[in-house]
């Protein structure tokens, strides 16, 4: 499988405390990894820097093959992310929301129609956001990180402060994306290894454990 | 500014305004505000029979630069606290389309607010309507310079703790600049001698836009990026 990621050798430092230390991993075209470990462990700052939010202190991130750092719009425009907290803007509609961020890389309606469907959010998609139960809020972000059917998608935290039920039901959604390269990051495996067929176990800035599940 | 870093610009500032005029109870309010301060002016002045040009020069930049305090520290400071400034990082522009459409959004409003300035002068402080031309350019002129420093400050402090506060306090020092000329290019304007007196303080008053844009181009990536 081709590597659409590829992490060489990254550190970031903040200040005196060392983040990540000199971490190189590969991910492959339709791999679904998550990032397991202890808060503070790196996870999402590995994850940050990977979605160029980030500048490492050292070290490269190649997104299909381009430095991810040196080219930020292109590796932009090949990720989608969903942070822990939503994106969405509480005083625009869902659709309103998508139309703002798929301005950017020229989305039209069949689009946004797109991916209101595979996140079956499209009879909310009048409603302003703020408005919106967590869960729904959710997968309202998933919709707008699936805008130009990025082939990468990172998600921080995915689950987190999300119910058993709506948690059970965004895992499924995530499996049925078979074309993307799905990078998450959770201290809760249970949910995340229901899609995820690899898991790297980060502790203090450093690869404990890369399992193939 | 390249046309796509500028077209991405204006989409981000209209997504602002709509924001911003979807809970419109905070532009009324820095409008509340600038009528109030107008009004209560008026109130000491009227036993004064030929108020100075400077003074009231000086009230309508006092009142301008808390406007501006009041709309430019939310600019970034809000996209932050509410975790949004992730998703502008994750658009893939320059960084500079993102300050861009911060500063439009900033200008857009405070030239609102700067008409409402000039409408309750024009009534309670009996001005001449012969003067509304050339307060309109040089209110504009720093509303422009106001939004494009405020902008840059509110994203330099936009991770500080007490970054509204720490907002109010800095914004001063940093305003001289805009301060001294544009006070005393309103008061020529007060005083008839018409735009082309203020050649001299609009030269100032562009310098330092000139400045501002310069400082931002360099800067604002590294601020931008975590």
């Amino acid at each position: 499988m081709t590597d659409v990621v590829r992490v060489v050798d990254v550190t970031k430092n903040f200040g005196h405390i060392k983040a990540l230390r000199g971490i190189s991993l590969d991910f492959s075209k339709g791999q679904k990894t998550s990032f397991l470990g202890p808060n503070g462990a790196g996870k999402s700052t590995l994850l940050r820097i990977i979605a160029t939010q980030m500048v490492p202190s050292a070290g490269n991130v190649f997104v299909m093959d381009e430095d991810a750092h040196t080219n930020r719009e292109k590796a932009k425009r090949n990720i989608g992310i969903v942070g822990h907290r939503s994106f969405l803007y509480d005083e625009l509609t869902v659709l309103e929301n998508l139309q703002f961020y798929g301005s950017f890389i020229n989305a039209d309606e069949s689009e946004f129609d797109r991916v209101l469907k595979i996140t079956d959010i499209e009879r909310w998609k009048d409603t302003k956001s703020g408005h919106l139960s967590y869960g729904l809020r959710k997968r309202g972000d998933i919709s707008r990180a699936l805008l130009g059917d990025p082939p990468i998608l990172l998600l921080d935290e995915f689950f987190a402060g999300l119910d058993q039920e709506t948690a059970g039901a965004l895992a499924e959604y995530m499996d049925g994306l078979k074309a993307q390269t799905i990078i998450t990051t959770s201290h809760t495996p249970e949910l995340i290894n229901s899609f995820c067929n690899r898991s790297i176990f980060i502790r203090r800035g450093l690869i404990e454990k890369d399992v193939q599940l | 500014m390249s046309d796509s870093t500028l077209s991405h610009a204006l989409k981000l500032a209209r997504k602002d305004i709509i924001v911003e005029l979807r809970r419109p109870h905070e532009l009324l309010s820095i409008i509340a505000f600038t009528l109030s301060s107008i009004i209560v002016s008026s109130f000491s002045w009227r036993t004064i029979l030929r108020l100075d040009p400077l003074v009231i020069s000086a009230a309508m930049w006092v009142v301008i630069f808390f406007a501006s305090i009041l709309v430019l520290t939310t600019s970034f400071a809000r996209e932050v606290d509410r975790g949004t400034i992730d998703g502008l990082r994750s658009i893939p522009c320059p960084p500079t389309a993102i300050l861009a459409g911060k500063m439009i959004y900033g200008m857009i409003t405070l030239v609102i607010v700067l008409l409402s300035l000039i409408f309750s002068s024009l009534l309670f402080l009996n001005l001449n309507t012969v003067l509304i031309p050339g307060l309109v350019i040089i209110f504009t002129i720093g509303a422009i310079d106001f939004a494009l420093m405020g902008s840059m400050m509110s994203a330099v402090l936009m991770y500080s703790e007490g970054k509204n506060l720490l907002l109010a306090f800095l914004f001063f020092p940093v305003s001289v600049p805009i301060l001294l000329p544009g006070i005393q290019a309103t008061a020529k304007i007060l005083a008839g001698e018409g735009v082309l007196a203020t050649i001299p303080e609009m030269r100032l008053l562009f310098a330092f836009m000139l400045a501002v844009i310069a400082a931002s181009m360099l800067l604002f990536q590294e601020i931008f990026l975590e």
